[in-house]
C-alpha cells in the first residue's frame, strides 16, 4: 500500500469516525430528552385527566366531558408510546453509530500508527523500582484513608434500629423528692369497703359502673366555672380514664418516646408526680404503630390502695407506689392488635389481672400485685379483644368475666379455672361485660345483646332489635339495662326479657361508658356534653352541660365529685364549698 | 465541519420520522362500554433445560478456542474475532447471562445456605474459567467474557496509568470481592449483578442511573483500557490469583527475547514487565529491615481492618432488605419520616408484629457483625500483602507479561520481531538478523 493511499484511507476513516461520533452524540442527546419527556407523559398519572375525572364524578351525565377525557387519554397514551418507540429505535441506531465510530476509529488509529520506536536509554526497570517505593507510601495512605472513611460512613449512616432514634427526649427533671421507703410486699391492703368507696379501676369498683353512694352535681359550666372545682392540663395524650384513691387522681398518657403515669392532687388538680417509662430492653419500645384513636395509653390504670398499676400499648406493665416510685415493671411483649391495645387491668384482692388478647396470643395473666410474680395464666387460641375484664360477686364467690371476639367466658379469679363460656359474641369486640343480680350481659354491634345465667353460662335471651354498642360498655342498674351505640342512641332495655323500654338520640357519638351515680345516669358524648338522666322507664333528662372539649374516657365518681378526662385537660366537677 | 451538519441532521430525523409513523394510532380511542372480553392470560413456557447445556457447551468451546488462538495461533485478529462473537452471544444474545462473574455469588450463597439451590451448570460456569486459567492463563478474560470484550473493543486511545496509581487501583477488585462474598453469604443481594455497568447495554433497557453508569464506563473505557476488569471485577481478582500458577501462560515472544524493547509500550493494561534495571542493588540488610518492619505491621493491619470492619457492620447491614425494612418501620412509627413505602405497607398488611420484625433484623445484624469483622480482616490482609509485595523485588532478564495483570489479549505478539519472523511477515536481511540476535535497538524495523 502506497503512503498516499494509506493517508487517504486514514483521512476517510477518521472522517467517518467524526460523523459517527457527532451522529451518536446528537442521537444520545435526543434520547435523553425523549426519556425525560416520557417521565412527564405518564398516562396513568396525568393531572389534567385526573382533574376531568373528578369533574365527571360530580357530573356523571356530562357526555361532552366524557368525550374530552377519552380524547385526552388517547392523546397522552399516544404521546407516551410515540416516545417509547423513539427510544427503542434510537437506542438501536445509537449502537450502530457507536459501532461505526469504534470500527472506523480503530482502523484509522491502526493505519496511522507509527511503528514503535523505543527511546535510546533503557530504564523501565529503574522506574518500576521507584514506583514500587512510591506504591508502598500509597498503600499506607490507602490504609489510613480506609480507617477514616469507615469513621465517616459510620457517622453518616447511623443505626436506624436503635431505640428512640431521633426522637427528641424531653429533659427529665431532677428528682429531689426524698427517697421513700419501699412498700413491703406484705403490706396490708385496704378493705373492700374502702376500695368500693373510691374509683379504683375502669368503670369503678369491679368494673360495675355503679356508685350508689355518690351524689354528684348534675350540671356544670366551664365558661362561668360553675361546679368546676379545677381544670388541669394533662402533659401527655391518652384515652385512658381517671382512677381515684383518696387525695390522688391517676391518669396515663403516652407517646412513642415514653409512657407516663400521672398523679394529680384530687383537691387542687396540681400534678404531684409523673412516672415516665421509656421501655424495657426486650420489646416494649420497639417499632409499633398505634391508631390515632387509640394511642399509646388507652388502658386505664388500676390500684389496690397501696400501689398503682398501668399497662400501655407497647406491652409495658408498670407498678408504682403512691409516691411514683417504680415497684416493678414487666414487658409483656408488643401486642399485635389493630387500632392498638386498650384493655384495662383490674385488681382482685392481691391479684392484678391483665387481659392480654391480640392476634398472636390471648393470655390472661394474674400477677401478685406486690411482687409482679405470676400466680396463674390462661393461654387460649388467639382471639383479639379490646374490652376489659370485670369482676362479679355472686353469693359467696367471684367471677371474672372476659369478652373476646367470639365469646364471653367466666373464670375463677383466684385460680384461673374456666367456669363457663357462651359463644354469643363476634366481630371486633370493644364493650366490656355488664351484670346485675345473677345475670351477665354481653353486647356487641352487628351481633346481639345476650343475657346469660351467671351460674351456668346459659343464654337467657338475646336480641338484635336494639341499637348495639361497639365501644361504650353497657350499664346494668338492676331494673334496667342501658346501651349506648355509636349511632347516637341511648337504649333502655328490660333486663328480664330484652324488650326495649325507650331510646333517645344524643348529639354526638359516645365512646365514654354510662355510669350510675346515685339515682342518675351520667353519660358524656364526644363533644364533651354531659347528659344526666334518671334511671327510669322513660327518658327523663335532668341536665345537659358541656365541657367544650372532646371526651372519650369514662369519668370517675367519688362521693360528690366527678373526674373527667378530656382530650387535653383533667376536670374535677363538684359543688364548691 | 459545516458540510457534515446537514447529513447529520437528516440522519437523525429519518429514524424519528419512522418511529412516528410506526406508532401512529397504535392504540385506538378507549371505549368504556364495549362487549370486549379480556383474553386469558398467556404464559411463556419455561426455557428448556437443554439450552443451559448448550450455553455451557458454547462456553467450553469458546474457552478451548481462545486457549488455542492465544497459545498456538498467537493471532490477535482471531482473538478479536472470538471476542466479538462472545460479545454478541454471551452479551447481546444471552443478555449477560450465563455469567461466570456473577456466578461467584451463587456459589457463595450456596455455601452459606445449604437450602440454596445451585444447578450443576452454574457451578461448571463458575469453575471452568478458573480451571482454564490454571492451565492457559486468563483466556476467559481475553476473548470469552462479554464484559471484557465490550471494554476491549472501545479501548481506542488508552492512556498509560502510572505504576503507583495502578498499585492502588489494583486493590479494589479484592475489596469488591470481599464485599461480594459478605453480601451474598448474608443474603443482602448480589451486588455484582446489581451494579453491572454493561448489562444495560446488553439488554437495551434499564433505569437512568444504570444507563448513566454504562455510558460512564464505556466513555472511560476509551481512554482507560478495561477499567472494570482491572479495577473492579471481583471474579477477575480470583483469576489473577489463579493466573500466578498458570502452567502454560502466553509469552510475548515465541522464541528467545532479544530485548529489542519494541513491545515495551504495546500493552494498554501495563502488564509487561521490563527486565530488571542494571543498577546497584540496595544493600541486603536494608531490604531485610524493610520486610521485617512490614512483618511487624501485620497485627496492626489486621487489628485496624477488623476494627473498621466491625464498625461497618451497621452500614453494611442496611443493604439487607429486612434490616432496611425494620429501620424504615421504626422511622415511620417514631414519626421521623412521613408517609409509607410499598415495602412497609406490604409488611403491615402481612400482620407481623414490630417486635418480630425487629428481632429478625437484629439477628441479621448479628451475622453482619461477624461477617463485617471477617471482611475487615481480609481487607487488612490485602493491604498488608500489597505492601509486602511492593517490598520484594524479583530479578528479570527478559520482557515478560505480568501473569496476574495480563489478560492474554495477544496485542503484544505482533510487536515482537521474532513473532513476525515466525509468521513470515519480516524479510530476512542483515538488519533483521542484527535486530533479532542482539540488543541494539537503534535500527528501525519495517514491516511488510
Amino acid at each position: 500500500m502506497s503512503s498516499s493511499t494509506k493517508a487517504l484511507m486514514v483521512r476517510t476513516l477518521a472522517g467517518i469516525a467524526v460523523i459517527a461520533f457527532l451522529f451518536s452524540a446528537v442521537l444520545a442527546l435526543q434520547l435523553i430528552l425523549t426519556y425525560r419527556m416520557m417521565q412527564t407523559e405518564d398516562p396513568l398519572n396525568n393531572a389534567i385527566i385526573e382533574g376531568r375525572v373528578r369533574q365527571l364524578e360530580e357530573d356523571p351525565g356530562n357526555a361532552e366531558l366524557k368525550k374530552t377525557i377519552r380524547e385526552l387519554d388517547h392523546h397522552t397514551r399516544s404521546a407516551f408510546f410515540h416516545s417509547r418507540q423513539r427510544l427503542t429505535v434510537g437506542l438501536k441506531l445509537l449502537i450502530i453509530g457507536l459501532g461505526i465510530l469504534i470500527v472506523s476509529g480503530a482502523a484509522a488509529y491502526r493505519l496511522g500508527r507509527k511503528p514503535p520506536m523505543p527511546a535510546a536509554c533503557a530504564g523501565t526497570g529503574e522506574n518500576e523500582f521507584r514506583e514500587a517505593r512510591h506504591g508502598r507510601l500509597f498503600v499506607a495512605a490507602v490504609a489510613v484513608m480506609f480507617v477514616f472513611m469507615t469513621g465517616a460512613i459510620v457517622m453518616f449512616m447511623p443505626d436506624g434500629l436503635e431505640e428512640n432514634l431521633g426522637v427528641k427526649q424531653e429533659p427529665v427533671p431532677t428528682d429531689d423528692r426524698p427517697k421513700p421507703q419501699p412498700v413491703p410486699a406484705d403490706a396490708p391492703l385496704p378493705s373492700a369497703e374502702e376500695l368500693k368507696a373510691q374509683w379504683v379501676a375502669f368503670r369503678g369498683w369491679q368494673g360495675g359502673a355503679v356508685c350508689t353512694d355518690c351524689r354528684p352535681v348534675t350540671e356544670c359550666d366551664v365558661r362561668t366555672g360553675k361546679n368546676i372545682l379545677w381544670k388541669t392540663e394533662i402533659p401527655a395524650p391518652g384515652y385512658s380514664s381517671p382512677i381515684v384513691w383518696k387525695d390522688r387522681v391517676f391518669v396515663t398518657g403516652g407517646t412513642a418516646a415514653k409512657r407516663e403515669l400521672f398523679c394529680f392532687d384530687a383537691d387542687t388538680g396540681k400534678l404531684r408526680w409523673a412516672y415516665a417509662d421509656e421501655g424495657g430492653q426486650d420489646s416494649s419500645t420497639e417499632a409499633l404503630r398505634v391508631d390515632d384513636n387509640t394511642g399509646y395509653a388507652a388502658a386505664t390504670a388500676t390500684t389496690d390502695g397501696v400501689r398503682v398499676y398501668a399497662v400501655f400499648a407497647t406491652g409495658d406493665l408498670i407498678c408504682c407506689n403512691m409516691d411514683g416510685r417504680q415497684v416493678w415493671r414487666m414487658d409483656l411483649g408488643v401486642p399485635a392488635i389493630s387500632y392498638g391495645y386498650s384493655s384495662s387491668p383490674i385488681m382482685c384482692g392481691r391479684l392484678l389481672i391483665v387481659q392480654f388478647y391480640h392476634k398472636e396470643e390471648s393470655v390472661i395473666f394474674a400477677f401478685d400485685g406486690a411482687t409482679g410474680d405470676m400466680v396463674w395464666e390462661i393461654d387460649r387460641d388467639p382471639d383479639p379483644s379490646w374490652s376489659s375484664p370485670v369482676l362479679m360477686s355472686m353469693d359467696d364467690k367471684q367471677l371474672l368475666l372476659v369478652n373476646s371476639s367470639s365469646d364471653i367466658r367466666a373464670y375463677d379469679p383466684q385460680t384461673g379455672k374456666e367456669l363457663w363460656k357462651n359463644d354469643c359474641l363476634g366481630d371486633e369486640v370493644g364493650p366490656s361485660p355488664a351484670y346485675s343480680g345473677t345475670t351477665v350481659f354481653a353486647a356487641q354491634a352487628n351481633v346481639a345483646l345476650t343475657a346469660i345465667n351467671a351460674a351456668t353460662g346459659e343464654s337467657l335471651w338475646d336480641t338484635a332489635n336494639v341499637d348495639l354498642p361497639d365501644v361504650a360498655s353497657p350499664l346494668a342498674t338492676g331494673k334496667r339495662l342501658y346501651l349506648v351505640s355509636s349511632g347516637l342512641y341511648i337504649s333502655c332495655v328490660n333486663p328480664a326479657d330484652g324488650e326495649l323500654k325507650w331510646e333517645q338520640e344524643v348529639d354526638d357519638m359516645c365512646y365514654s361508658s354510662p355510669i350510675l351515680a346515685g339515682e342518675n345516669i351520667y353519660l358524656f358524648d364526644m363533644e364533651g356534653t354531659m347528659y344526666v338522666f334518671k334511671d327510669s322507664d322513660t327518658f327523663t333528662l335532668i341536665k345537659k352541660s358541656n365541657l367544650n372539649e372532646t371526651v372519650v374516657a369514662t369519668p370517675a365518681f367519688v362521693k360528690d365529685r366527678i373526674y373527667v378526662r378530656g382530650n387535653e385537660h383533667l376536670f374535677c366537677i363538684g359543688k364548691k364549698n | 465541519m459545516s458540510k457534515y451538519v446537514y447529513p447529520i441532521i437528516l440522519l437523525c430525523l429519518v429514524p424519528l420520522a419512522w418511529a412516528e409513523e410506526e406508532s401512529e394510532f397504535k392504540f385506538a380511542l378507549p371505549e368504556f362500554d364495549t362487549e370486549y372480553t379480556m383474553p386469558e392470560s398467556q404464559h411463556a413456557p419455561a426455557r428448556a433445560a437443554v439450552w443451559a447445556y448448550v450455553d455451557l457447551g458454547v462456553l467450553i468451546a469458546a474457552l478451548l478456542l481462545a486457549a488455542w488462538l492465544i497459545l498456538k495461533v498467537r493471532a490477535r485478529p482471531a482473538v478479536y474475532g472470538l471476542m466479538v462473537f462472545s460479545l454478541l452471544y454471551f452479551g447481546f444474545w444471552k443478555e449477560g447471562c450465563i455469567c461466570p462473574v456473577g456466578s461467584l455469588q451463587n456459589i457463595v450463597a450456596a455455601l452459606a445456605d445449604p437450602a440454596y439451590g445451585l444447578p450443576a451448570v452454574l457451578a461448571a460456569v463458575f469453575f471452568l474459567p478458573l480451571i482454564f486459567t490454571l492451565f492457559f492463563g486468563r483466556v476467559f478474560c481475553a476473548a470469552v467474557c462479554p464484559l471484557g470484550a465490550v471494554q476491549d473493543i472501545v479501548a481506542l486511545k488508552p492512556l498509560k496509568i502510572p505504576g503507583r496509581l495502578e498499585h492502588i487501583l489494583g486493590l479494589f477488585p479484592y475489596l469488591y470481592l470481599g464485599l461480594t462474598v459478605l453480601f451474598a453469604a448474608l443474603g443482602a443481594g448480589f451486588i455484582i449483578c446489581r451494579h453491572d455497568p454493561y448489562v444495560t447495554l446488553f439488554r437495551l433497557s434499564g433505569g437512568l442511573t444504570a444507563l448513566t453508569l454504562s455510558v460512564l464506563f464505556l466513555g472511560l473505557g476509551v481512554i482507560i483500557a478495561r477499567p472494570y476488569c482491572r479495577y473492579l471485577c471481583p471474579y477477575g481478582a480470583l483469576l489473577r490469583v489463579v493466573s500466578r500458577f498458570t502452567k502454560w501462560h502466553a509469552a510475548i515472544t515465541p522464541d528467545e527475547c532479544v530485548q529489542c524493547r519494541l513491545c515495551e509500550d504495546s500493552c494498554p493494561f501495563g502488564a509487561i514487565r521490563a527486565p530488571s534495571a542494571e543498577r546497584e542493588l540496595e544493600p541486603r540488610r536494608k531490604g531485610m529491615q524493610r520486610i521485617g518492619l512490614i512483618l511487624v505491621l501485620l497485627p496492626l493491619f489486621l487489628g485496624l481492618g477488623a476494627g473498621a470492619g466491625y464498625l461497618l457492620h451497621v452500614p453494611f447491614s442496611k443493604a439487607h432488605r429486612t434490616v432496611a425494612l425494620a429501620e424504615r418501620v421504626t422511622a415511620e412509627n417514631s414519626g421521623q419520616v412521613e408517609g409509607t413505602t410499598l415495602e412497609s405497607d406490604a409488611w403491615r398488611g402481612a400482620g407481623e408484629s414490630p417486635a418480630d420484625l425487629h428481632a429478625r433484623a437484629q439477628l441479621i445484624r448479628a451475622r453482619f457483625r461477624i461477617g463485617s469483622l471477617l471482611f475487615g480482616l481480609f481487607a487488612g490482609l490485602i493491604l498488608w500483602g500489597k505492601l509486602l509485595a511492593l517490598s520484594t523485588e524479583r530479578m528479570r532478564t527478559d520482557y515478560e507479561p505480568d501473569r496476574m495483570k495480563c489478560v492474554s489479549c495477544a496485542r503484544c505478539f505482533s510487536f515482537c520481531p521474532k513473532e513476525k519472523l515466525r509468521r513470515k511477515k519480516l524479510k530476512q536481511s542483515p538488519q533483521v538478523d542484527k535486530l533479532t540476535s542482539s540488543q541494539d535497538t537503534d535500527t528501525e524495523v519495517t514491516s511488510e
